[in-house]
């Protein structure tokens, strides 16, 4: 998330705060809506769950957005929630939990650098990856939340994050070199 | 921006029909439906709108008393005609507008302390028994009222500072990426 988009949370906080919600709401929606459905939709396994629990976290955030002082703390509440909305959304269908621990950990996650002309393999490599590498790789790409609260958001120490990062991006590496082989891009 | 982020955005698809039923679901919360609660709170109001705006006009037009002290009651009987009208729309609509109500919050303050400086304004010109007593009720609300309008400018003056000055800021941020991308 950049500086701008910070900032701009800071406004739509104040513009709740002064009674503007639509204006508010719109705001919010403008900024997350994009990112959360591509964070939600690698969590659940329809299209349709991903957009019921988007629809489910933009409601619960504009319902709590009143309480939220600082601004800058609003990326991190919105992907809680919409966290807890996916959640929600896998135990009605009992799908296959999405906390599971990793033990082994590493100092340093994968050095890995991707091009934006790789996005297209990189966005079919992340399905192939089990769920909480998936989910930290992808909130990792996002860029919106640091390490720090990608390990607040999932539960886990910020060791665990980086070794799930680690054994994502060697998974996608050894997926983007087989595509590359394969004979490169679709 | 990072690229590859924006790149993997695109990606996914944006159902429109969703997408259309997210924006709705959000404009009604902003005119949620009324509970059996609300329509009895708003029910009150517009009772109590009604029986202040037949009074104000039954004063103000039929009741022997000063000039003065009617025009009062016409404002007072005026006002309370409209608040019953917004109220009436609201409840006929069954949902009412945040937008709105927090306009009619605000505008309640300054109804209060017009009538409040009406009553007072009258006492002072035309010193009686009466309208002293009448004063001192209207120096009452007028002293509510204005903390009431000072702490709501002092509020909205934090929020006009603090937006302005993250306007600049982001007006920054935004020269100081354009700077970043040249480079």
């Amino acid at each position: 998330m950049t500086e701008k988009d910070f900032i701009r949370c800071e406004l739509l906080v104040l513009s709740w705060q002064r009674g503007n919600c639509e204006r508010a709401a719109h705001d919010l929606v403008e900024l997350f809506q994009r990112p959360l459905l591509y964070y939600v939709r690698r969590l659940v396994r329809s299209e349709e769950d991903a957009w019921d629990a988007l629809q489910e976290t933009f409601m619960a955030v504009l319902k709590a957005l009143k309480t939220i002082r600082d601004g800058r703390a609003l990326p991190a509440f919105v992907y809680r929630t919409a966290r807890n909305a996916a959640l929600s959304q896998q135990r009605r269908r009992r799908e296959e939990p999405l906390v599971e621990d990793i033990a082994e950990t590493v100092d340093e996650a994968a050095e890995l650098q991707l091009t934006a002309d790789e996005a297209a393999d990189v966005h079919r490599g992340l399905e192939l990856l089990p769920l909480p590498q998936r989910e930290s790789l992808t909130l990792f790409f996002l860029e919106d939340l640091s390490i720090a609260q990608i390990a607040e958001l999932t539960g886990v120490p910020e060791g665990t994050v980086k070794s799930r990062l680690f054994h994502a991006k060697r998974a996608l590496k050894r997926h983007l070199g087989r595509r590359l082989e394969g004979g490169g891009h679709e | 921006m990072n690229k590859l982020r924006e790149r993997l955005l695109e990606i996914e698809p944006l159902s429109a029909s969703r997408n259309e039923k997210l924006q709705q679901e959000i404009q009604a919360m902003f005119e949620p439906k009324m509970s059996r609660w609300e329509m009895w709170y708003w029910g009150a109001s517009l009772a109590g709108s009604v029986v202040g705006a037949v009074s104000g006009v039954f004063i103000a037009c039929f009741v022997p008393a000063e000039a003065s002290v009617r025009t009062i009651w016409g404002v007072f009987g005026v006002i309370n005609a409209m608040m019953a009208v917004f109220v009436l729309r609201g409840m006929r609509k069954g949902s009412m507008n945040l937008r709105e109500q927090f306009a009619l919050g605000k505008a309640s303050v300054g109804v209060t302390l017009l009538i409040a400086s009406l009553i007072l304004i009258n006492a002072i010109w035309r010193p009686s028994l009466e309208n002293l007593a009448w004063g001192l009720f209207g120096v009452t609300w007028l002293v509510l009222a204005a903390a009431i309008a000072i702490l709501n400018r002092v509020m909205a003056a934090a929020i006009d500072g603090r937006e302005h000055s993250l306007r600049l800021e982001y007006r920054l941020a935004e020269l100081m990426e354009k700077l970043g991308e040249r480079r």
